[in-house]
């Protein structure tokens, strides 16, 4: 009965006795007290507790700061969607009232010396700031009939990513995602967005494995996406995709379509100057010499392949280099690192190397 | 060491089983005694004159004997807090602790803070979540630890005295300065309702900080659970995350229990357990994990900070029994 975080927001928040006060009041959390120890939750309160399952609002304390969520064990997910929403707004108003309290009201200005500027909630997610850095991940995923007998564990790896991102409010601010995917034909099973706020759709087996489909779908959805995060008011780091695959490529033109939607060559100007670093992952019978070629661009991107026998341990180890990827790409963004690349996990059956692409 | 003159230990004999010895009395003497009687020096810090009858106590620290003449309201049992003072009836009385609350805390039928039914609810639901959770109980060392089993906070929690330090506690506690109003009415409570002749405890008792308005929150019920089992199934949790379950990821770097964050992954029902008891008792309860072999001792750098498992430690049995024993 692991929790399932069904909705989260981060708290800029000086979190003294009125504000818990305040949020005791209106919110009906019940605050646990400063002194406790390494305490992860503040403050909480149950929406709902029963046999079946708990949904509990809380306060809870992460390594990068504050926030306030819903959290759902056993099947306290299913919480009427209606109230849901009431909750979600209730919260967000009540934060948004505190970051408008002045800092001290009961004692005028006699004590404003103490308190930090940085008072109250900052509600994001809805607010985007201008300038506002974003780094686009794209996971393409392979579901031609091969993948038949792995799709379950495909399903629950992406979901426990999904899970990963959610629990770090640094990197779910910072990343964007969107699944695609692809047999015969491709297409985009989640649209770009905060993994917090996807539904991620149950994949489900289909055809062939027509890698040129997947690549002309990546190049539309990108041009459209960095025009849509453009306009909103972000600035968008270059993005990354991660290409799985089980089996050789089924259409003969996929080199040239590659090429063509998501490369770009500088001498000629020819190509998608905005392309993707692509970076693609192999289990099963996925050749290692196609893999080293769409390692793209040499220099920035690598080939991920996984050489062992069990397939759903495979996908877990590839997933995990997009965990670490993903995560130590996110928190580098403050410092200007823009992708991390993460090496294959200690131990696991994946190898990787750099790109060949210029050879092809 | 412990040396009584005869005449008080006779009274005090007479006396024991009452509890809590007469009428609240701000006097005491106190003596510091190096090397040997002799050198006794008397110092007066009472305000009235001395009782016509008291006991004399010498408890050995590290340096030097202190001869405390224990004043008539002293609770029997005695209640030390390891610096030579022990609970007073005056105590009890600010931290509305009842004769029946002390008893039933003596016989280990409750912790401070919960009446007998809230104990028995309170162990009953710590079993359901158990064996929701597939846990063992004999996997399962259970410590009730903290000011609610044992009267006083640990040594590293002293109860503040003067200006610097109430007003450093009440940041600490409720994240800002206090207004001049709070610490004069916190400097009232101490000095005026609670220790009217300057007989500090050196350790907080239960509650304190919240009958002195310092904290918003009473004295919490702290859980220390010492199991394999739980560690290893948070130690999955971070395994899962494609980490290696080593050092900080695991266990807190400097209270060295397993981090907190894992406990609702690898054990949802006693986490819930935690949050539905502290709302029942309107007093947070608090979970820390350690392997089965208990906190590491850690007398040799933290001297009597440190949380290994000790003779006389309240040991949960999450079974309703009629009370518990020492381990």
């Amino acid at each position: 009965m692991m929790p399932l975080i069904l909705w989260r927001m981060s708290l800029d928040l000086v979190l003294d006795d009125r504000a818990c006060k305040r949020l005791e009041m209106s919110l009906g959390l019940h605050f646990h007290g400063g002194n406790a120890l390494g305490e992860i939750t503040l403050a909480h309160r149950f929406l709902r507790d029963d046999l079946s399952g708990s949904t509990v609002l809380r306060l809870v304390r992460l390594s990068s700061g504050l926030a306030i969520e819903v959290a759902a064990f056993g099947d306290g997910g299913a919480y009427p969607q209606d109230e849901f929403q009431g909750l979600i707004e209730q919260v967000s108003r009540e934060l948004g009232g505190l970051r408008d309290e002045p800092p001290s009201a009961a004692s005028g200005s006699e004590s404003h010396y103490w308190r930090p500027e940085k008072v109250g909630a900052v509600a994001e997610r809805i607010e985007v700031e201008a300038g506002q850095v974003v780094m686009p991940f794209y996971i393409m995923c392979d579901v031609s009939t091969s993948m038949a007998r792995d799709m379950a564990a495909l399903d629950g790896t992406l979901r426990r990513l999904q899970r990963e991102v959610v629990e770090q409010p640094v990197v779910d601010d910072i990343a964007r995602f969107s699944v695609l995917t692809f047999s015969d034909s491709a297409k985009v099973a989640t649209p770009l967005g905060h993994f917090s706020e996807a539904a991620l759709p149950s994949l489900s087996v289909e055809g062939g494995t027509n890698y040129g489909s997947a690549f002309r779908l990546l190049a539309q959805t990108l041009d459209a996406d960095r025009q849509r995060l453009r306009s909103a008011g972000y600035l968008s780091y270059r993005p990354c995709a991660f290409f799985l695959t089980d089996g050789q490529p089924s259409d003969r033109d996929w080199k040239d379509t590659f090429r063509r939607t998501l490369t770009y060559d500088r001498s000629t100007g020819r190509g998608n100057r905005s392309h993707p670093v692509f970076v693609p992952l192999g289990i099963r019978d996925a050749p290692v010499d196609v893999m080293r070629q769409l390692a793209y661009p040499p220099g920035r991107s690598r080939w991920y392949v996984a050489k062992g026998s069990n397939v759903q341990e495979a996908i877990h180890d590839l997933f995990g280099v997009i965990t670490s990827t993903v995560v130590a790409s996110s928190q580098a963004v403050g410092g200007r690192a823009a992708l991390a690349l993460a090496l294959p996990p200690p131990g696991s059956d994946v190898v990787s190397g750099d790109s060949s692409f210029d050879t092809m | 060491m412990q040396a009584w003159s005869d005449a008080s230990r006779d009274k005090s004999r007479n006396a024991r089983h009452q509890g809590v010895r007469g009428p609240p009395r701000s006097e005491h003497l106190c003596c510091a005694w190096k090397a040997s009687a002799q050198m006794c020096r008397i110092v007066r810090t009472g305000r009235s004159p001395r009782p016509p009858t008291r006991r004399v106590r010498v408890a050995r620290t590290s340096r030097f004997c202190i001869l405390r003449v224990v004043s008539k309201d002293a609770i029997e049992p005695p209640i030390p807090d390891g610096s030579g003072y022990h609970a007073r009836s005056r105590d009890l009385m600010f931290l509305g602790i009842d004769s029946d609350a002390l008893d039933r805390w003596r016989s280990r039928r409750s912790p401070l803070g919960m009446s007998a039914i809230q104990y028995d609810g309170f162990r009953r639901a710590l079993l359901r979540a158990l064996e929701r959770d597939d846990l063992s109980l004999d996997a399962c060392d259970i410590r009730l630890k903290g000011s609610s089993a044992e009267f006083f906070s640990g040594h590293h929690k002293q109860l503040p005295r003067g200006l610097d330090a109430i007003v450093d506690l009440f940041r600490a506690t409720r994240g800002r300065m206090p207004e001049s109003w709070e610490i004069s009415e916190i400097e009232h409570r101490l000095r005026n309702q609670w220790i009217t002749d300057g007989e500090f405890p050196r350790r907080r008792p239960f509650d304190s900080l919240y009958r002195l308005s310092i904290a918003r929150e009473q004295s919490d019920v702290d859980l220390q659970i010492a199991s394999d089992e739980v560690v290893r199934r948070c130690e999955e949790v971070i395994v899962e995350r494609g980490l290696s379950p080593e050092g900080a990821r695991l266990a807190h770097p400097v209270y060295d229990f397993v981090q907190k964050d894992l406990i609702e992954s690898a054990t949802p029902h006693l986490y819930l357990f935690a949050l539905r008891a502290s709302d029942a008792l309107n007093r947070h309860v608090s979970l820390a994990i350690f392997p089965s072999s208990g906190p590491r001792n850690t007398t040799q750098t933290h001297g009597p900070l440190s949380a290994h498992f000790r003779d006389g430690d309240w040991k949960i049995v999450p079974t309703p029994a009629p009370s518990e024993t020492s381990s």
